[in-house]
């Protein structure tokens, strides 16, 4: 028999005699490691550092903060358990914001976010509410962060509130898993924001879905309905506002594994249910096509390493994105993806696999090109020291994206309620001397700050602030300072003395005891000597030098000694009385 | 220009790692491009065909790269075939189809006395490269290399025999 051809279908390709002849594209054993497009297999492009985040040990996140033109940055330290939170900017500046939480042992290292009208919301995706950290929402012009908090159960107080997930859906936040601050272990619930709002939640704004307890996993748009999967089942979150919204099932038998692996592509849904990726568009959901059968390697023996900790599964792990350059739905699984390429069209859409020797745990955009957005940032971290009842101690952490670039930062510590309210500030950054209130860091650093507590004032507060030339100064921080509760003063009943010291001073000593601001002393009823701290200290035994030229002529009747708080506030006095001769200049 | 750019984060380090980036290796660790057909049974379920030749068309855009051919006979490899492409700066691509010899030789003394066809009923070529042999796998990391199309010769040695009753 005369010899003949065939074409072995090799994605798609050509026959070299009768040109473009896509044969099926479907038929491929295994795939690795390649773009499937045109009907041709090119062999994928790789992966490379650019930003190198300097602290801590995994990115958890890349969020796009699109009306910013900012990439939030999500980064997590084994060792602390801390979750950061970063910013990058168009020029790929890093820039540390805050820290998110500090997670518990038991606690999954997973993050959900969603960005609505210049906020982005971070919700500690945990199933275990016991665990579950507070919902934070990130201002990135503002550049700041604060817990998301509504009256959800119309208490007055407005609780912490701690969504699982949140997602951006038309002009609305939505978070899942929260229900009010009397019963907020609710997985079934999917909250809804004000319109515009993203911050702000009404109490009746929710909806329970399907069974009670059993958590919603993932959600997403799909055609013109918003997605809400739970592991075996979804149901559809209909309408566009708050009078058309409402729940419906959608999904008997098919759900979405966990939370992050679900993606939408223009009106179509990708998520991976129990038994493999399904695909909808606002309907029932069908096996995406073509199946995916592609060999490969067994997962244990795809991977290159063990598991890092504490990433212990890869299922609760995995995540899904689109790849819009390249059109393709990556569902990674930690060192290794499964990719289908929809750059040929809905009709020869393809599998394949790729390897990485990297334990991969989340996928964003990051908006190269734009602006620096090059902003001081400043941090204020509370320590402790060798008299932290009296005295508040903490680093105030001041960093620029671009070290290098720095004229020069100033940070002041600026006294609320009077200069007197708390004082001493000093300033015990290396090189910077202590007792003045201001320090100039000229580089980014840390300045070790230590703040004397107002003893019986009640609360006050510091503000830092930062500058440097072409810089945006970061917002001011403001720490609150607790007054220390202190011991009423107490006089030792007329136990006044007075001694000569000099010419034009006497020396006026007394037993007191309890916490105070200062004391002032007046002779015979008049004037009261200026504050002054005590000059003597020993025990109980406090004493002042005043200058008694002016104020005392002849015999002293009487002396009286006031105690203040350090806000001026009288606390109490002491008068003796008695006879002193006094000898003007030679008492 | 804003270009909204993919960024893959990962454990261990904290870094962002862009996609999309050169060829051939993920921050420094190779990784290898491996695609292979379905079977194919050009005479039927148990007939028997001769694979003298397969045809692999790709055009080469840039740096070298090794492509490696193996066919694979019921499920038995045969010998595996490298084919060099070396690259043209600035290219826009070159075609090229290559014949790919599949017999073997029956070499005695030295001296080849003839050759074999590849003779079976199920048909499939695999396609990989082999960056991280170091010895055998050297490219560079603008190998832009695509596969259009592989092409299987074969002749019909034997019909398969139809099912009693069909």
């Amino acid at each position: 028999m005369a010899r003949q051809k065939l074409i072995l279908p090799f994605g798609g390709g050509v026959d070299r005699k009768t040109g473009l002849t896509v044969v099926d594209p479907d038929a491929m054993a295994d795939v690795r490691n390649a773009h499937l497009s045109r009907g041709q297999m090119e062999l994928r492009r790789g992966i490379a550092r650019r930003v190198l985040i300097e602290w801590g040990d995994d990115v958890l996140g890349i969020f796009s903060i699109r009306a910013d033109g900012l990439a939030a940055v999500v980064v997590f330290e084994v060792a602390s358990r801390e979750v950061r939170l970063y910013v990058v900017d168009g020029a790929l500046n890093v820039d540390l914001i805050d820290t998110l939480w500090t997670l518990p042992a038991a606690a999954s290292v997973r993050v959900s976010a969603a960005e609505s009208y210049s906020i982005i919301a971070f919700a500690h995706d945990e199933p275990e509410f016991g665990l579950r950290q507070a919902t934070r929402i990130f201002d990135a012009e503002q550049q700041t962060i604060v817990d998301l908090t509504s009256d959800l159960d119309r208490s007055t107080v407005a609780e912490t509130v701690r969504f699982q997930q949140v997602y951006s859906y038309l002009n609305y936040l939505m978070g899942t898993g929260y229900g009010t601050g009397a019963d907020e272990d609710r997985p079934e619930v999917l909250r809804i924001s004000k319109p515009g709002e993203p911050t702000v939640f009404v109490p009746e704004h929710y909806f329970l879905v399907g069974l009670q307890g059993e958590p919603i996993v993932g959600c997403g748009r799909s055609g013109d309905i918003f997605e809400v999967s739970k592991p075996s089942k979804s149901y559809k979150l209909i309408g566009y506002d708050h009078q058309t919204f409402g729940v419906r099932p959608l999904d008997e038998n098919y759900g979405q594994l966990s939370s992050r692996l679900g993606v939408t592509v223009v009106n179509e849904r990708f998520r991976w249910a129990l038994d493999g990726p399904r695909v909808s568009q606002g309907g029932v959901s069908a096996d995406v096509e073509p199946p995916l059968d592609l060999d490969g390697p067994a997962p244990d023996d795809a991977a290159p390493y063990p598991r890092p900790f504490p990433y212990d599964d890869d299922l609760d792990d995995a995540f899904a994105f689109y790849d819009s350059v390249r059109g393709e739905v990556w569902f990674v699984f930690g060192w290794w993806a499964y990719i289908l390429h929809l750059k040929d069209g809905p009709a020869a859409r393809r599998w394949s696999y790729r390897t990485f020797d990297t334990y991969l745990l989340c996928a964003g955009l990051v908006y190269e090109g734009g602006a620096a957005r090059v902003k001081l940032h400043m941090r204020w971290t509370e320590t402790t020291g060798p008299d932290t009842d009296h005295y508040l101690y903490g680093d105030l952490a001041v960093s620029d994206p671009t070290p290098q670039a720095i004229n020069s930062i100033t940070a002041f510590a600026v006294l609320e309620g009077g200069a007197s309210a708390i004082t001493p500030v000093e300033l015990t950054g290396a090189g910077k001397g202590t007792g003045t209130p201001t320090s100039n860091l000229n580089t980014t650093g840390t300045l070790a700050v230590r703040i004397a507590k107002p003893p019986l004032f009640g609360s006050g507060s510091v503000t830092f602030s930062a500058s440097a030339a072409n810089r945006t100064a970061p917002t001011p921080i403001t720490v609150n300072v607790p007054a220390v509760a202190g011991v009423p003063v107490a006089f030792a009943g007329a136990s006044i003395a007075v001694e000569d010291y000099g010419a034009n001073t006497m020396r006026v000593t007394t037993g007191l005891s309890g916490d105070y601001g200062y004391f002032t002393v007046s002779v015979n009823g008049g004037p009261e000597s200026g504050h002054g701290d005590p000059l003597i200290n020993v025990g109980t035994q406090f004493g002042w030098d005043i200058d008694a030229a002016g104020i005392l002529t002849g015999e002293i009747t009487s002396i009286t000694v006031r105690a203040y708080t350090a806000g001026g506030a009288l606390m109490g006095s002491d008068t003796s009385v008695g006879s002193w001769t006094v000898a003007y200049n030679n008492f | 220009m804003i270009t909204p750019t993919l960024y893959l984060g990962a454990a261990v380090d904290p870094l962002l790692l862009e996609v999309g980036v050169d060829y051939i290796d993920d921050d420094d660790a190779p990784y290898e491009l491996l695609a292979q057909s379905v079977p194919v049974v050009p005479a039927g379920p148990g007939g028997e065909c001769a694979f003298p030749l397969l045809y692999l068309s790709t055009i080469h855009y840039s740096g070298d790269v090794s492509l490696w051919i193996t066919p694979v006979v019921d499920g038995v490899d045969g010998e595996t075939q490298r084919l060099d492409l070396i690259g043209v700066p600035n290219s826009k691509g070159e075609r090229v189809t290559t014949e790919i010899d599949l017999s073997i030789p029956y070499v005695v003394d030295g001296v080849e006395q003839s050759r074999y066809h590849l003779r079976g009923a199920q048909f499939q070529a695999r396609v990989e490269t082999k960056y991280a042999d170091a010895e055998v796998g050297a490219a560079s990391t603008a190998a832009k290399t695509v596969v259009e199309s592989v092409e299987l010769e074969y002749e019909v040695l034997r019909e398969s025999r139809p099912a009693l009753g069909s």
